[in-house]
């Protein structure tokens, strides 16, 4: 009772009713960037007069413990996620808009593409913090063992695969492992040009001719066994492990891996070398987008967008993509330093240019559908059977439309 | 505005009264015709049998049970509880038991017993149904009498399940059937924790009547006497495991705990005295990570630990294995994250804690079983797997429908035993049994992943992985055979066993309050998606829908936030005939689109009683109803009665829900439908007015 008693004293001396702990939430974050959140929390204690409190989740446990703490009435006051996870969220009724909470002065310091990723039906849910695109790495000592040239690498996706087959025919080992598990042959599509709705967004429309051709095309890959099954079931981290254990030629990678690279196997760095992304029919690359949203229940919704604001600001975003090295921050002022153009000797300072470039294309793909978990669900099962010999692409694609059109 | 003619609705005129309406309720002065029936509900027996027998003929005809009775022949413990689960199902379906005569004196009309008894013997020889397999078994039934022959005293028991599901409202049906299961091990998964008790005992008895032979026991939160630092107040007490293990083998099927290491061990982390995960800090493998999830295996203490929690394990569940996990080892933070873990490397950190784990329980007598994933993915594989002992049982898991599994051929290739596990996606069990079936693996198992402290959920909110245990069922015993339909109902009926005895009551007829017609040629109808995308395959007039009866002629869709059901009326109330009386109200109904908020409230019914007081039935989305276009049932609350598809091939369906109102002997004045007015608008499509209360809501709210 004696320290309950002190505590609210000490509350008391801080400044009145503000004087709660404030926390925010990041996403898989800890321990690797412990050394920038810690003098972070120094200075968000010292901004808002308070105990800032900083909390890190892996990616599978956030929405789910966040649901949990609007459920319990004490959800954390700004929380890091990324766009399929704020849709998801605002559409559980888990988010509050930001819209009423900032004003437009603040509104007007990002960039209106990254904000667009975060708006749904005209309320937005997320203010953006960090932009990260892919590039394409390259081991170099398998593609000297398959034959091919490193210093020429493939500049289409189409060429990637001709590398990857080659790889896989003269060594063994798997070329490459295709970013298409959960819903990301939306962004496929996109990234080829394909469209996602007809023109008046009332209808699904990816069961087309060519958006067949295109899911015919990896169906034909794995039953040749050209990417391993591991890549539908566990995505990027598989082919990341792969790839760090010297058993895959090429990955579709985040620039912001390469440092950790470097430290799980710097063998396998020192012969990696990287390209920017293929550009597509689409001339659209995805460039996942993470911002903080303020879940329903806060003690006080106005005090947390401001936190989340003051997160994502100019200064903030700007330090924490310098220390990545490899993201991009998404305010207007902090994307245009010269450091995000500079380049570099290592593989690491490379990856950053090469990305740079790949910027200049770079949107958050994720297509905003209402009752998205279920629709993106019923998305990522059809593509699996297709891909997995249970339904033939037509069928699957076909599949998919319907339930999205009875939904939409 | 109190009535309309039912054409009216579907004039231009009608639309501008129904918008009219939305600002005020609409209602119906003239009571609805009601038909009374004596059977508005019917429960009857499924017609397939799960699993699917190997062979099988059925005939006309049902041997009474009349004067019947039932015997054990032989002293074997399999052969009592099959008796005990035979007289259960009569029990629940018929409100009676077969007397149970002695063995070997008293004649009884049936039979159970083994090959070893010789008159048995040469009467399944006779019928050409002699069994020859492992826990396999010769069934009949005939106008004489009906007998169960197994291979073996656990043929016998498995021969029994398929009795009981031979069980119509008039007796027995007659069958003959030789049959056997097409692998050896069948496993399904299940959890301890604080609910273990009144899900598994429902449960447990469930797998036996599917023919599952073993059972995976997730045991990380059991409260052992060796780790009274962890105990968390979810988990399970020990007393309980040892119970559900009990439980298990009484049903003629064999525990595996399954105890997470390496990987997925957060349990080793909780700090009973904080509630929280930072315990065990000293043990952590990624020693600045948030969220502690796996242990290092180079700090010695590791093993104080783990060791005797395994040994606690054995002593428990008496099991010929355990699980221990390690899969997706560094899934989460860093793994190796120490330099001189690091130095060593995953795959060596891997293989030296598996050996130390496989060696302890082999000086148990017990073998040691692991998941795939880690051990035999190609970015390690050449530097795990030559150092594993081969009698470890590898469990594979894709979680995916697939033509072919082709990592169970490489796995045995390398000289490991095999068992393929899958989840709950459609076709996922039965594709995951014919690739074992063609490699010729040891087994299949089914898991489960609703939490470790989610029991609860496999009644409402997660139902759909409790329904996947019958399509495993299925294919795990017969790989060939299509899976069966209706698993929903199937699933719901081992919580609500359905009786055979019919309930008279009241079919209503909605046509003079139907706002939206089924079908929908114009787009003015049903959602107003056009021809393509209704429910015009859904039967009309007086129909059978699951075990109701209904007279369905339209829908009574109330307004909602979508365009296209705007200008519904918000509320809609229907008057009854005076005098009436019902126990029971059933509902078929959905709504026009889903809402992703869990559990909101999109609307009500309302009951005025004569005396002018009121009840209430609010309506939770996913708990209640749900949208017509979603078809994965994940809560028992609903009944998922109607299966179909719209004109271009999209499943769809209906669900039914009763409602055993608070005054069942008070006169009905009339029933008010309200909607909230938000994404999910609801749709009365079916309203059956019962002269009974059956076990529904209320039980189903508990």
């Amino acid at each position: 009772m004696k320290k309950q008693l002190l505590a609210i004293g000490a509350a008391l001396a801080l400044g009145g009713a503000f004087a709660q702990q404030l926390e925010f939430v990041t996403t898989s974050l800890a321990p690797t960037f412990n050394d920038f959140f810690g003098p972070l929390v120094e200075r968000a204690n010292k901004q808002f007069g308070v105990a800032v409190k900083w909390t890190d989740l892996p990616q599978n446990a956030i929405q789910q413990r966040i649901l949990a703490g609007v459920a319990a009435g004490n959800p954390p006051d700004a929380v890091q996620l990324n766009s399929t996870q704020i849709l998801e969220l605002a559409q559980q009724g888990a988010l509050l808009p930001l819209n009423d909470l900032l004003d437009a002065a603040t509104l007007k310091l990002y960039q209106p593409a990254a904000l667009e990723a975060f708006t749904y039906e005209g309320k937005l849910y997320g203010l953006p913090d960090y932009a990260s695109t892919r590039i394409v790495a390259f081991n170099t000592d398998i593609l000297k063992k398959a034959g091919l040239d490193p210093s020429n690498p493939p500049r289409t996706i189409p060429g990637i695969i001709e590398w990857a087959k080659t790889i896989k025919d003269k060594t063994g080992i798997y070329g490459f492992a295709p970013l298409i598990s959960n819903v990301d042959f939306l962004k496929a599509f996109q990234e080829a040009g394909l469209p996602i709705f007809d023109e008046k967004r009332k209808k699904a429309v990816f069961n087309s001719p060519a958006h067949v051709a295109l899911l015919q095309q990896y169906i034909d890959l794995r039953k040749k066994d050209y990417f391993p099954e591991d890549v539908m079931r566990r995505g990027f981290t598989a082919a990341y492990e792969l790839y760090t254990a010297g058993k895959l030629g090429i990955i579709i990678i985040g620039p912001q891996f390469m440092p950790r690279l470097e430290k799980d196997n710097n063998a396998v760095w020192k012969v990696t070398t990287v390209a920017p992304h293929p550009i597509g029919a689409g001339q659209v690359v995805q460039a996942s987008t993470f911002a903080y949203a303020v879940p329903k229940g806060v003690r006080d919704p106005k005090r947390a967008a401001q936190l989340a604001a003051w997160l994502t600001n100019d200064e903030n975003q700007l330090a924490f993509s310098k220390r990545t090295g490899t993201t991009f921050p998404t305010t207007v002022k902090a994307a245009s330093d010269p450091f995000f153009r500079a380049g570099g000797n290592t593989v690491n300072d490379q990856a950053r240019l090469m990305a740079s470039r790949t910027m200049r294309n770079g949107k958050d793909l994720t297509v905003p559908v209402p009752n998205a978990a279920e629709l993106n669900k019923a998305f990522k099962d059809n593509v699996e059977a297709a891909i997995f010999g249970q339904k033939t692409a037509k069928q699957a694609l076909d599949d998919i439309v319907k339930v999205w059109n009875a939904n939409l | 505005m109190k009535f309309f003619d039912p054409p009216s609705f579907y004039t231009p005129l009608a639309g501008v009264l129904t918008a009219l309406s939305s600002l005020t309720p609409l209602g119906f002065a003239q009571p609805l015709p009601l038909a009374p029936v004596p059977n508005a509900y019917q429960g009857s027996a499924p017609e397939q049998i799960i699993p699917p027998p190997q062979e099988a003929r059925f005939a006309v005809g049902t041997l009474t049970l009349e004067n019947l009775s039932v015997r054990a022949e032989g002293a074997q413990p399999e052969l009592t509880w099959a008796v005990r689960d035979l007289n259960r199902e009569v029990q629940t379906r018929l409100g009676r038991v077969l007397p149970v005569a002695n063995a070997g004196q008293t004649p009884a009309q049936v039979v159970i017993g083994t090959l070893e008894s010789p008159a048995l013997a040469e009467a399944a020889k006779t019928r050409g149904l002699t069994p020859d397999k492992p826990e396999g078994y010769a069934l009949w039934v005939e106008a004489g009498g009906a007998a169960v022959v197994g291979f073996d005293a656990l043929g016998a028991y498995r021969g029994s399940q398929t009795l009981r599901q031979l069980l119509t409202p008039t007796g027995f049906r007659f069958a003959w059937v030789r049959d056997y299961p097409a692998f050896p091990v069948r496993m399904a998964m299940i959890y301890l924790d604080k609910d273990s008790a009144r899900v598994n005992d429902v449960l447990v008895p469930m797998l036996a009547k599917l023919k599952f032979n073993q059972v995976l026991v997730m045991a990380d939160y059991v409260q052992w006497n060796s780790s009274r630092d962890l105990w968390h107040p979810g988990g399970a007490t020990r007393a309980e495991a040892q119970r559900v293990a009990q439980l298990i083998r009484e049903h003629g099927m064999e525990p595996v705990p399954l105890i997470e290491l390496l990987g997925h061990s957060q349990w080793l982390f909780y700090n009973a005295k904080s509630g929280k995960y930072d315990g065990n800090k000293d043990l952590w493998a990624d020693p600045e990570a948030q969220n502690p999830y796996a242990y290092d295996p180079l700090v010695p203490r590791v093993y104080e630990v783990v060791l005797p929690i395994l040994s606690e394990a054995v002593e428990v569940f008496k099991p010929k294995y355990v699980h221990i996990g390690h899969d997706e080892v560094a899934a989460n933070n860093r793994f190796p994250a120490k330099p001189e873990g690091i130095a060593a490397g995953l795959p060596k950190l891997f293989v030296d804690d598996t050996l130390r784990l496989y060696n302890h329980l082999k000086g148990l007598g017990v073998g040691t079983m692991i998941w795939h994933d880690v051990a035999f993915f190609e970015a390690y594989r050449d530097q795990i797997v030559p150092n594993l002992p081969k009698d470890l049982l590898v469990a594979y898991w894709n979680y995916s429908a697939a033509a072919d599994y082709p990592p169970l051929k490489t796995i045995q290739d390398l000289g490991f035993r095999v068992i393929g596990s899958s989840f709950f996606s459609p076709g996922n069990p039965q594709s995951m049994a014919q690739a074992a079936l063609r490699y010729g693996s040891l087994g299949v198992l089914q898991t489960r992943w609703s939490g470790y402290f989610g029991n609860a959920t496999l009644f409402d909110g997660q139902a759909e992985q409790a329904v996947a245990y019958w399509a495993a069922a299925s294919s795990f015993w017969n790989p060939t055979q299509p899976t069966p339909d209706n698993l929903n109902l199937r699933y719901r009926d081992a919580w609500r066993p359905q009786p055979f005895t019919p309930v008279p009551g009241k079919l209503v007829d909605l046509s003079a309050a139907v706002t939206r017609k089924l079908s929908d040629p114009d787009e003015t109808q049903w959602v107003q998606k056009g021809p393509t995308t209704d429910l015009s395959k859904l039967p009309t007039g007086l129909v059978q829908i699951g075990p109701y009866r209904f007279n369905i002629s339209g829908a009574v869709m109330l307004k909602g936030s979508r365009p296209a059901v705007s200008d519904l009326p918000q509320s809609v109330t229907l008057e009854f005939p005076p005098g009436l009386k019902a126990k029971a109200l059933v509902f078929l109904h959905t709504t026009g689109w889903a809402t992703t908020i869990k559990n909101e409230r999109v609307g009500s019914y309302t009951l005025t009683y004569a005396d002018g007081s009121k009840a209430t039935l609010p309506l939770e989305y996913g708990r209640h109803l749900t949208t017509w276009t979603d078809t994965q049932t994940r809560t028992l609350v609903y009944e998922p009665v109607w299966r179909g598809q719209t004109p271009d091939g999209l499943e769809v369906g209906l669900s039914a829900l009763v409602w055993n109102h608070p005054k069942p002997d008070a006169e009905i004045r009339s029933l008010t439908l309200e909607s909230t007015g938000g994404a999910a608008n609801p749709a009365l499509i079916g309203l059956t007015l019962l002269d009974q209360a059956l076990s529904g809501l209320q039980e189903a709210t508990r």
